[in-house]
């Protein structure tokens, strides 16, 4: 197998296993709780692109469904995949791919990064609340009350801390991509 | 001390020789048992998850002082419940902001988080990383058009850098503790000095592994002879599953 196709791979595991150290960073208010898991997932956009960012988010959720707790707070398991949560969970991978989408058209750009992690932020916020609100059968009024606009302060530093982290780090990616 | 919990830790118990397929199977079977919110089902795990932990003859002692960060973050999240959660005061304590319905709801999320953790660590203390991931790909093998072997490495790389970099997070903390960064009260400054070296060993060591298994020349075409489940292995896990249906049928 090429190394390169073997570094995305352990990248994106590397990736995964951040997500998943995020979730344990967490405050629970509400039936939403604010976890670093998005940081990590806009950061796995930013870094690794839109097949691989997308790749590295589904494999946080295949670890977390087969039982092993890395969903927020040390949770684990199919039904919590499922659960009021559950759409958030779905919309990290969306929220990966989208970043990483744009940030590629941008090719990596300063101004790439940021369009990338608000549309992708906005993203989990567009499966998540939508489901929230089917599983809760809560209003869509209360939906996002509860679901969106509590977080979005939180979001936004999160969004600029991932573009931060992502600056500082992608000259080490790409020096070791040059060693090849 | 280097950190033990969440790493796989070397024995011969009975739990350390069973077939990595029935483990990930009865754990799976436990984690649906913990979807329940019933009292007499957690007491039936909590014994349950003693007892394996009395049998792998595993470091119980030192697991649990490695996981005080969690119950830091159990308490937390059990303060948390307590107070947020509406419901009647305790009539001789209403000066309190604590309802009766957050104290139930408190303890029991934090039992049941502090459970499925629990197993976790077992899990992963009685299984060698290879074995988790032979095990998942001779589960994913029937699935067409999956790349099951490529997945296998993910899953057991996540969990090993899940550790790791958690490794990596305590050695960061105590360095900057010995220069005194603790000090330092602004929260973004301390983040920057503490995100940014964990992001940047996790890199270098995701490097290292990349070499590791290229030096190793992994292939995902290769084809994996897995031995059948030796049947007494087999044996134990219908035992398991049936212990479960009747505890299922009792409570």
């Amino acid at each position: 197998m090429p190394v390169e196709k073997l570094r995305w791979i352990v990248l994106s595991s590397l990736m995964a296993g951040l997500m998943a150290v995020g979730a344990y960073i967490h405050v629970p208010i509400g039936p939403v709780p604010i976890v670093l898991t998005n940081l990590f997932v806009l950061l796995a956009g930013l870094l690794l692109g839109s097949r691989w960012g997308t790749a590295s988010a589904g494999l946080y959720l295949f670890v977390g469904a087969i039982g092993v707790p890395v969903f927020y707070g040390g949770k684990g398991g199919l039904a919590h995949l499922l659960g009021p949560t559950g759409g958030y969970l779905f919309g990290f991978v969306l929220c990966a791919w989208i970043t990483g989408f744009i940030s590629e058209r941008f090719r990596y750009s300063m101004i790439g990064g940021v369009i990338g992690v608000i549309i992708g932020s906005l993203a989990v916020y567009g499966l998540g609340v939508p489901w929230l609100k089917m599983i809760t059968k809560m209003s869509w009024n209360k939906a996002w009350m509860i679901g969106m606009f509590p977080f979005l302060i939180g979001d936004a530093l999160k969004a600029a801390v991932a573009i931060i982290l992502a600056r500082a780090v992608r000259p080490m990616l790409n020096r070791q991509h040059m060693n090849e | 001390m280097a950190r033990i919990a969440l790493h796989y830790l070397p024995g011969d118990s009975p739990l350390h020789r069973w077939d990595a397929r029935c483990k990930f199977f009865g754990l799976l079977m436990v984690t649906a048992t913990l979807v329940q919110t019933s009292i007499s089902w957690f007491i039936f795990d909590s014994i349950l998850l003693f007892s394996l932990f009395f049998f792998s003859r595993l470091p119980l002692k030192n697991i649990l002082r490695d996981l005080n960060s969690w119950m830091i973050l159990l308490f937390v999240l059990f303060l948390f419940q307590v107070v947020l959660t509406p419901g009647d005061r305790f009539p001789s304590l209403s000066w309190l902001p604590i309802s009766k319905d957050g104290l139930l709801l408190g303890s029991l999320t934090c039992w049941r988080l502090g459970l499925i953790l629990g197993y976790a660590v077992l899990f992963t203390a009685v299984t060698r990383p290879r074995d988790l991931r032979d095990a998942l790909i001779w589960i994913l093998k029937p699935i067409p058009m999956l790349p099951e072997r490529r997945i296998g490495l993910m899953v057991s790389l996540t969990l090993r850098f899940f550790s790791r970099i958690l490794d990596h997070a305590e050695e960061v903390r105590l360095a900057h503790r010995a220069r005194l960064g603790d000090r330092n009260k602004n929260p973004f400054r301390k983040a920057k000095f503490l995100a940014l070296p964990i992001l940047r060993r996790s890199i270098l060591q995701a490097e290292e592994v990349t070499l590791a298994l290229v030096s190793r020349g992994f292939r995902e075409d290769i084809p994996l002879r897995l031995s059948k489940i030796p049947l007494p292995h087999l044996i134990s896990l219908v035992i398991f599953f049936g212990i479960l249906i009747g505890v299922w049928f009792l409570v």
